[in-house]
């Protein structure tokens, strides 16, 4: 085995599942992580240690998944999305929603600006400091926004009831 | 590993077939760069390209129009909001909006591809008299594309603006800069497809229509919004709207019971001296705008015609402390003939609250 063979097995699947929890898309998701091995393997010169390969490469994720979400691509998925939407029956929606796990429905009910601290703080288990720094936030922003996402889904985080985050 | 990040890793289940697709991809993607032939002209081409970006930034941007200068960047926040609905309910000012109709909205958000507002958070039944929503304002306000269709808005609307003359409602953002909005013969489609819900059968009931028509491609600062509650037989439908008019974004509620407010405290006349300078003087604003004028007048606000903008641009100002009782308030907006604008506060010995200084 290979070094990037080696490399890609062991980041991979954290990867994806970090770039699907902010867009919410498979296929999206296996693009952005796509481009941040290709990215990683021209320009692993650059990489300077100062963090671990894994924070690294998760910074990169998240950086990539947010340009996506920002891109025209999306937007008009969202609008295709939005336009399909309109046209099924009432019985199918039922029947997709019944489909849909409750967590999943609910989470990206959230927008991404709690989203993201949610999943950077519970997924990837950044500390709020890391994360105020990776967000340009406040800690005391970055509090407030857990707790808004945490309050949103408090239903799955029944026996932990909403910190503070102090 | 803590158990909502299994209750993720659950969610997302087994995710091998996509681990196998990107390695496929990755070494597809690294393999076709290495066997392409070597070319002089693209070696030249891409040499000169970093060469020739560069003559463009240092001769089309002086330094001064840099827009990198965009204030904090952090969104004023946890208790940047409104009193509005609050302030309004008991000036009975809420009349025009039908409460039964707002208490049976459906549960679910999302309706028709139309976000709604969710009913157990926001009906009048579930509030105490003091609610109200807490309102998101934006940095980058006029940098970045800061709402996306589907978030729920309060606009400034009681002002000289085009839009509806209502106190209280709430918009929907249809379409952002960028989209093509085309409304003909009372048909609105964005980007060339046409928006059909419930929302908009509704209107058809109530004899609401859209206003004018026209064809334009929104430019960057320009949203499309959808009046959530118009009244009947008007035409507030729908406005094209700048973003220097929207207040913010809706992102939840507050109470009188369960929220530190100094909005609230100013509406329930418990105006304390625990807050910053910085929060009378949103207060200060937010009385001159919409509120009771409860506080002293202030001449620098009477004289300035951008009290709104004012209070929507908070992300552009900084604020520095000049000594234990005096703040100084300064908008920074890093352009070329953008004023700055200068505020000081001080502290009134004897309350301890912030004053707007003359």
């Amino acid at each position: 085995m290979n070094e990037m063979d080696q490399l890609m097995n062991e980041h991979s699947s954290y990867l994806v599942r970090i770039a699907y929890l902010y867009v919410k898309d498979w296929s999206a998701a296996e693009d952005v992580v796509q481009e941040v091995f290709i990215t990683y393997f021209r320009k692993s010169d650059q990489f300077r240690n100062e963090a671990s390969l894994k924070t690294y490469l998760t910074k990169m994720t998240a950086n990539r998944a947010k340009d996506y979400l920002r891109s025209w691509k999306h937007k008009k998925d969202v609008v295709f999305e939005t336009i399909f939407a309109t046209s099924k029956s009432t019985e199918q929606q039922l029947l997709e929603e019944e489909q849909l796990a409750s967590l999943e429905t609910n989470l990206f009910k959230l927008p991404l600006k709690y989203r993201e601290p949610l999943l950077l703080y519970y997924y990837d288990e950044q500390s709020i400091a890391e994360i105020a720094e990776f967000l340009q936030l406040n800690e005391n922003t970055v509090k407030t926004r857990l707790r808004r996402a945490k309050l949103q889904l408090k239903e799955f985080f029944a026996q932990e009831g909403v910190e503070d985050y102090e | 590993m803590n158990d909502f990040k299994r209750k993720l890793d659950n969610m997302m289940g087994d995710t091998t077939e996509q681990e196998r697709r990107i390695k496929q991809k990755v070494y597809e993607n690294l393999q076709s760069k290495r066997t392409r032939q070597f070319s002089w002209q693209a070696l030249l081409v891409t040499a000169a390209l970093p060469v020739v970006a560069l003559l463009l930034v240092f001769n089309v941007m002086s330094n001064d129009q840099l827009s990198s200068d965009v204030g904090p960047g952090t969104p004023y926040d946890p208790l940047d909001d409104l009193a509005l609905i609050s302030a309004l309910q008991k000036k009975d000012q809420l009349s025009t909006v039908d409460y039964e109709e707002f208490a049976e909205l459906p549960q679910v958000e999302t309706v028709d591809g139309q976000l709604f507002i969710d009913n157990k958070e926001f009906a009048v039944q579930w509030s105490t008299d003091t609610f109200h929503t807490v309102i998101e304002r934006k940095a980058d306000l006029y940098d970045a594309i800061v709402y996306e269709p589907g978030d729920i808005v309060r606009t400034l609307t009681n002002t000289s603006s085009h839009l509806p003359t209502y106190a209280s409602v709430y918009y929907e953002v249809l379409a952002v800069p960028g989209d093509r909005v085309v409304l003909k013969d009372g048909k609105l489609t964005v980007n060339g497809n046409k928006l059909s819900s419930e929302l908009t059968e509704k209107y058809q009931k109530q004899n609401v229509r859209i206003a004018g028509g026209y064809d334009q491609l929104l430019n960057a600062r320009e949203y499309l919004l959808l009046n959530h509650f118009p009244a009947n037989d008007t035409v507030q439908g729908a406005a094209i709207t700048p973003v220097h008019k929207i207040f913010g974004e809706v992102v939840a509620t507050a109470t009188e019971e369960g929220t530190d407010s100094i909005y609230i405290d100013y509406v329930t006349d418990q105006l304390g001296s625990d807050y910053t300078a910085e929060e009378y003087f949103d207060l200060y604003l937010y009385d001159q705008l919409v509120g009771d004028n409860k506080l002293p007048a202030s001449e620098k606000f009477a004289q300035s015609s951008r009290v709104g903008e004012l209070f929507l641009e908070s992300a552009y100002r900084r604020v520095t402390e000049l000594s234990d009782s005096q703040v100084e308030i300064r908008y920074r907006y890093g352009r070329e003939g953008v004023a700055e604008h200068v505020f000081t506060m001080g502290r009134d010995a004897s309350s301890g609250q912030w004053i707007v200084e003359e």
